[in-house]
């Protein structure tokens, strides 16, 4: 994967989310959520299935509109914007994408263009060259025109990364961005997003290998039934401690020689149900 | 032995597909495909226009009929037709095929619609509800004697009944918190067999049996008899309509890859979704008052015209818009002509050679996992 050229400045945006709030019906998705991003850092979301990863994600993305508080980039309100307005600024990979029409790849990556384009405007010159230089990022040029519904899993998940830059958004928001892709690519994927990063651009991604967010990740937030567990540097969530009562297992965490970054190593799955939310909270 | 015959025929097609999109390359300027793909349907459609109606109960010359035909389109080149071709081609035939041409590309524009919003493509405009209200508007004009106090009667009837139906499917499938697509298919389902239901009952009751055999005919479309008051009485609606979805053809594209992606991407999905829906039923409910049920044109064309020129629906859209037009036009020359002297009704023959193509299509989507 060729890396990012250096003319590529991108002027990421600080994300704000203060006291978000999320409910359907009974159902209390995510309780009192604050969080702070800094331009040009990678904040990791992790915690167990049904933690509030996705529903935050989407909250932040406005998909959903928090039932409290508020999210704010660079200081502006993003409640009451137009979905284009929001999508000129905010670039979302969903965690799974289904296509029935066999698109290109090289059409699935334009239509990013879409928030900047007029409503009977076509693509243009620098549209294309913009696609085109996204599909270079993503090592996923050589699919230009190769049919969506016909490249593999993994290939398309880049395909569909390029489409996301492709908005040339100030915050990337990633949900679990290498499932079902194998260790090369996940490795070239994080890469390229730690890239972009270093360039300037802000991104939350959601995380499932504990590892991956410990070696790319700035800061960790970690979620435990739609509230925040723990948060900070990745040797201060990344504990035994946290692990146990979140997650439900035994583990170890250690330095590891080579990256030297915290490295863990699961060691059973603890019985038993886990901690009372009241527990969970006094570890903050 | 006859599936692998199949398959290899719809591996044939595939790769003549995929040949065909390579020379309408994806990287040339959108706006030269889409102008090498209309006007050559447009030429298509106006061949197809000459040549139908220029055969008939009485054959008028093909270059008399163009002559006529490019008069009334106000470009006169002269014309060597007596007056009694110039009455068959302007007073009978011309109207017949322009209602022909508007009514499929109604319906071929709608399908492709249902099948964008529905990320589905076997949707059709028929799902949601509009062909069997329409029925059952026309259906009870028909009963009550209403249509014989102005013959405008049964269509106006047939658009309120569309129109009842889709606003009740609608109502339904706004449910809160489940996913209003699956509800609005089901929805479809449960409304279309309630109003057969309804429409059965009538037909019980239906003493006159001339009422009777209008009712039955009815249900299968036809295109017959089709005056310049018709074609005036659609063709705003239609114009209109199809203006208005073409667009959203873009948020159609994007809408492809899921409600999440496109809103993140800009799309203001529900809005979208409620208009393009409203709008589609709009003309069909527009076609349905004027022809009856014509089913399988709005499943059927938009597949052959994704063939062609590849997903992106701002080709889409207006390319299946002309090529409706066309495909209509050819099967109402053949319930002309088949049985002649006798007409078959038009909804006959779309059904008969729509059905199968549907059933390849399942073969297919079966044999693939994708639908194109």
């Amino acid at each position: 994967m060729s890396t990012v050229r250096e003319s590529d400045h991108v002027d990421g945006a600080a994300l704000s989310a203060e006291d978000v709030s999320f409910a359907v019906g009974m159902a209390q998705l995510l309780e009192a959520v604050s969080l702070e991003v800094r331009p040009g850092t990678l904040l990791g979301l992790i915690g167990p299935n049904g933690a509030g990863k996705s529903t935050l994600l989407k909250c932040i993305s406005q998909l959903l509109a928090p039932t409290v508080g508020r999210v704010t980039l660079d200081d502006e309100d993003l409640r009451g914007r137009s979905p284009q307005e929001i999508a000129r600024h905010i670039a979302l990979l969903p965690q799974s994408t289904t296509l029935n029409f066999a698109f290109t790849c090289l059409e699935v990556v334009l239509m990013g263009r879409n928030p900047h384009l007029g409503r009977f405007q076509a693509e243009g010159a620098r549209d294309h060259a913009i696609a085109q230089q996204s599909m270079v990022n993503t090592d996923s040029a050589e699919f230009v025109t190769r049919l969506i519904t016909e490249v593999s899993a993994g290939e398309r998940q880049r395909v569909l990364l390029a489409r996301a830059l492709t908005q040339q958004p100030r915050l990337l928001l990633l949900d679990e961005p290498t499932a079902g892709l194998d260790v090369q690519h996940q490795l070239q994927v994080f890469t390229l997003i730690r890239d972009l990063v270093g360039q300037g651009l802000t991104a939350i991604a959601v995380v499932h290998d504990l590892n991956l967010a410990a070696r790319y990740c700035d800061r960790l937030v970690l979620l435990d039934r739609g509230k925040v567990h723990a948060r900070g540097r990745v040797r201060d969530v990344l504990t035994p401690e946290n692990l146990a009562s979140v997650f439900r297992v035994e583990a170890t965490v250690e330095e590891d020689p080579v990256l030297g970054m915290p490295r863990v190593t699961v060691l059973a799955a603890l019985d038993g149900a886990r901690d009372s939310a009241g527990d969970a909270t006094g570890n903050r | 032995m006859k599936v692998s015959a199949y398959a290899q025929i719809s591996s044939k097609t595939v790769t003549l597909s995929k040949m065909l999109r390579r020379t309408l390359d994806v990287k040339a300027p959108l706006a030269l495909r889409l102008a090498l793909a209309l006007g050559m349907l447009a030429l298509l459609l106006f061949l197809s226009f000459v040549v139908t109606m220029a055969i008939g109960a009485v054959d008028v010359p093909v270059g008399v009929t163009a002559s006529i035909v490019l008069q009334q389109m106000g470009i006169p080149l002269g014309t060597t037709a007596t007056d009694v071709q110039w009455s068959i081609i302007s007073h009978v035939r011309l109207p017949r095929v322009l209602t022909a041409a508007l009514v499929g590309a109604a319906l071929a524009l709608a399908g492709a619609t249902m099948q964008g919003i529905f990320r589905n493509p076997l949707a059709d405009p028929g799902i949601i509800g509009v062909s069997a209200g329409g029925a059952l508007g026309a259906v009870v004009a028909i009963h009550f004697g209403l249509r014989s106090l102005h013959y405008l009667v049964t269509p106006a009837f047939a658009f309120i009944g569309a129109l009842a139906a889709v606003m009740l499917v609608y109502a339904l499938a706004a449910t809160r918190g489940v996913d209003p697509l699956t509800t609005m298919i089901l929805a479809g389902v449960a409304v279309q067999a309630f109003i057969g239901s309804i429409i059965s009952a009538v037909l019980t009751l239906t003493a006159n049996v001339n009422a009777m055999r209008e009712i039955v005919f009815w249900l299968t479309g036809s295109l017959g008899a089709r005056s310049w008051t018709h074609v005036q009485l659609i063709l705003p609606f239609i114009v209109v309509g199809s203006l208005l979805l073409l667009f959203f053809a873009r948020d159609l594209n994007l809408m492809a890859l899921g409600e999440d992606s496109a809103r993140s991407m800009g799309v203001d999905v529900k809005r979208v979704r409620l208009v393009m829906l409203a709008l589609a039923a709009l003309i069909t409910a527009v076609a349905v008052a004027v022809s009856g049920i014509i089913g399988f044109i709005g499943l059927v064309v938009p597949h052959m015209v994704r063939l062609v020129v590849g997903p992106d629906h701002r080709i889409v859209l207006p390319t299946s818009l002309l090529a409706g037009a066309i495909l209509l036009t050819w099967a109402d020359f053949g319930s002309r002509l088949l049985l002649r002297p006798q007409e078959l009704r038009v909804g006959l023959i779309t059904a008969f050679f729509g059905a199968p193509f549907f059933l390849y299509l399942l073969y297919r989507h079966k044999r693939q996992g994708n639908v194109l």
